[in-house]
């Protein structure tokens, strides 16, 4: 593998989709037959749901617009996902039934979170995963929520098994990691940052000087100026939005067309300057599956052997977490190609620790995961790069037709919008300050805020 | 100066709070009709309400080509006529009654569709929606059920309430296959028949309701016994259903 050759990393993780969801149509459109995502016939018994007697299959959304409402994900809906059988193994058969469980209604025939989309809808994603390496066994780390999931990301670990509104411990964090080891950073954010909900990283967001506008990443990248570790943020549907700013991390009910959009710019961003392009290794993921179907179950997995804290019974956390995309972008991936090795989100933290602190892991934690199998993703690295310029992405205009029914008039519905705004509103209180400083528009945001939502 | 621009956030205020589309409620009934049956839509909602129609192939039935067909709309006591094209979406503005009925110009249409009916409701440039499908089937149709297994003793049992919603009331079992490729026994309406893999198509229970309980029973093989990992996590049957 070509580790010495990597000297840029960019993080990139999107909110709540599957495999099938969004990286299906591979195999469906014999796009990359090598990948293992949705087959025709669609009704296959492999692929069946159950729900009070009826049979559910996947199918193909015809237009990439707004869901009708979110799709569940929470550890009691992943239990109900993943469906165990008579062994006690996943059987990937209750997605429906979550999803009426959630709602409240009787699903319809073809239930949202039995879709997935055409090339031709998620044209910027189909596009990478054709062109570089489609890691097509990415599990989530745990079979929950964001909040949960982001955190063995960015951790390692995770002291919380499910999302609320909560202050999140950072125990692990990557960025007091990066620090430790002399290894510079940066956070482009397209709107309010997710690692907001850890109050122990405040003065990292807002003192240290590493949180820059997403805008400042092109030039960054094209001036050779950016850090040798980059996590961008996408906009995030549940945080509190700021002036024009738009959601586009593809978590439902979002239409995708605005994140394939930001998909689209951040790769452009990172393959705008050649030099730093041919040291540069991207890694496009999403935090879990979102409560959206996808075939292959989770292996086992000892979630609280590495570290992990674990619902109440009779909930437990003994697989991973459902398959998402996840997508390696870099001249140092063989074109074209899939890795079926075992991925989780800590897999990246394995090859932060291969390239920057050889022979010593990442922590304890993510040395756990990697004893129980699961690999660094520097296994799909080769040892020679590409020599073929990288491939400008499809022009075409993307339309995300969106049916936005909600506005800051209303205060939000999740557990996960109600995080991010309470972290918001205690970072105005406690930090105005630094807030003048580093986010003045989220004093607009909140005087707006609190002016729409009196008498309501 | 200072009274002004207060006035003017809160005037923006409650322009905000105002501004918001809502659906309380919207139903659809019933969920499966036969090719000429009504179906009744029903709303609450605050903004302005369109109502979307458009057809596809009831998923598993193949691609013909769907035929163009003739809806008949009454709303507010007054019956509109419209073509529905294949692949074209039927938009229909709402207004006045919380209600409307859709029927369809009898004929022989034997079409199997899957009718996506949705509201959107817009109001100040924001919208909301929510989709209902409906499934329009010809007289004489497939379909199938299944139900999760459990082992008790030496047998695989499935069973459990076929979807009282999704099959109201306008279909009638015309026969049962085995399409678990095991013997079972299956209970159903206070009958029970044995299906062998391979049988032709039972007419046991002819002419009871789709809906309702069922039962599928089936002898562990030695191998399963052996080994829970090979039972099957689901059984399955074929039916052929008739529309009364």
């Amino acid at each position: 593998m070509s580790l010495q050759n990597i000297k840029t990393v960019i993080l990139l993780m999107f909110e709540n989709r599957s495999f099938d969801n969004m990286l299906g149509h591979l195999s469906f459109e014999n796009l990359q037959p090598d990948a293992d995502g949705i087959l025709p016939p669609l009704d296959q018994d492999k692929y069946t749901n159950l729900y009070q007697g009826g049979t559910y299959y996947p199918f193909q959304r015809p237009e990439d617009q707004q869901l009708q409402s979110d799709v569940p994900h929470e550890y009691n809906f992943v239990a109900t996902q993943l469906a165990p059988g008579a062994d006690g193994q996943p059987t990937m058969s209750g997605f429906v039934e979550a999803y009426a469980d959630f709602t409240g209604a009787n699903p319809n025939i073809q239930a949202d979170p039995m879709c997935f989309f055409e090339s031709k809808e998620v044209t910027i994603t189909s596009f990478l995963a054709q062109k570089y390496c489609t890691c097509d066994r990415w599990f989530c780390p745990l079979p929950t929520s964001t909040q949960p999931n982001r955190t063995v990301a960015f951790c390692g670990e995770s002291a919380i098994f499910e999302t609320k509104t909560q202050a999140i411990p950072d125990k692990g964090n990557i960025f007091d990691w990066l620090d430790t080891n002399g290894i510079s950073w940066g956070v482009y954010h397209d709107g309010f940052p997710f690692f907001a909900l850890y109050p122990g990283l405040w003065d990292k967001i807002l003192l240290s000087g590493k949180f820059h506008n997403y805008e400042n990443l092109g030039t960054d990248l094209k001036n050779n100026t950016a850090p040798q570790v980059i996590i961008v943020e996408p906009s995030y549907q549940d945080a509190p939005h700021i002036g024009p700013d738009h959601p586009n991390d593809n978590h439902p009910p979002l239409a995708v067309g605005w994140g394939e959009d930001f998909l689209r710019r951040t790769y452009q961003a990172a393959t705008m300057n050649p030099d730093v392009w041919a040291q540069t290794l991207m890694v496009v993921y999403y935090d879990e599956h979102g409560g959206f179907y996808d075939h292959v179950p989770p292996p086992d997995f000892n979630n609280v052997a590495a570290g992990n804290a674990a619902p109440p019974a009779p909930y437990a956390f003994n697989t991973l977490g459902p398959r998402i995309p996840g997508i390696l972008i870099s001249p140092w991936v063989a074109p074209g190609t899939v890795s079926h090795d075992v991925y989780d989100h800590t897999s990246v933290l394995q090859l932060l620790a291969e390239l920057f602190t050889p022979g010593t892991p990442y922590s304890n934690a993510v040395a756990n995961r990697t004893a129980q199998g699961i690999a660094s993703i520097s296994s799909a690295l080769t040892d020679t790069a590409s020599s073929i310029p990288p491939p400008p992405p499809p022009s075409d205009p993307i339309f995300a037709k969106t049916l936005l029914g909600d506005s800051i008039a209303s205060p939000p519905d999740n557990d996960m919008g109600r995080s991010l705004e309470a972290a918001a509103l205690n970072m105005i209180a406690q930090r105005p300050d630094d807030i003048d400083a580093n986010f003045p528009l989220l004093n607009n945001w909140k005087a707006a805020v609190d002016q729409a939502r009196q008498g309501s | 100066m200072k009274a002004l621009k207060t006035l003017s956030i809160m005037g923006f205020a409650l322009l905000l709070a105002a501004c918001h589309p809502r659906i309380y409620q919207f139903s659809v009934d019933p969920k499966s009709i036969g090719p000429n049956d009504p179906v009744r839509v029903s709303w609450q909602v605050k903004g302005k309400a369109t109502l979307l129609i458009h057809d596809i192939n009831y998923p598993g039935s193949g691609n013909v080509k769907l035929q163009p067909l003739t809806l008949q709309i009454t709303q507010d006591g007054k019956v509109n006529s419209f073509m529905l094209y294949p692949d074209s979406t039927l938009k229909i503005l709402l207004a006045g009654e919380d209600s409307l009925r859709v029927d369809k110009k009898p004929d022989s249409n034997t079409d199997d569709r899957l009718r996506y009916i949705t509201l959107v409701v817009t109001r100040n440039g924001q919208d909301s929606s929510r989709v209902i499908q409906v499934a329009v089937r010809p007289d004489a149709a497939k379909d199938e059920i299944a139900f999760r297994t459990i082992i008790r003793g030496d047998s695989i049992v499935a069973m459990g309430i076929n979807n009282p919603v999704r099959w109201g009331d306008a279909f009638n079992i015309q026969t049962v296959s085995d399409v678990s490729n095991r013997v079972m026994d299956i209970v159903h309406s206070n009958i029970s028949q044995q299906l062998r893999p391979g049988d032709p198509p039972d007419n046991s229970f002819n002419g009871t309701p789709v809906r309702g309980n069922w039962v599928f029973r089936s002898l562990m093989t030695a191998e399963e016994k052996n080994d829970h990992r090979l039972v099957p996590n689901f059984l399955k049957l074929s039916i052929t259903i008739k529309h009364h």
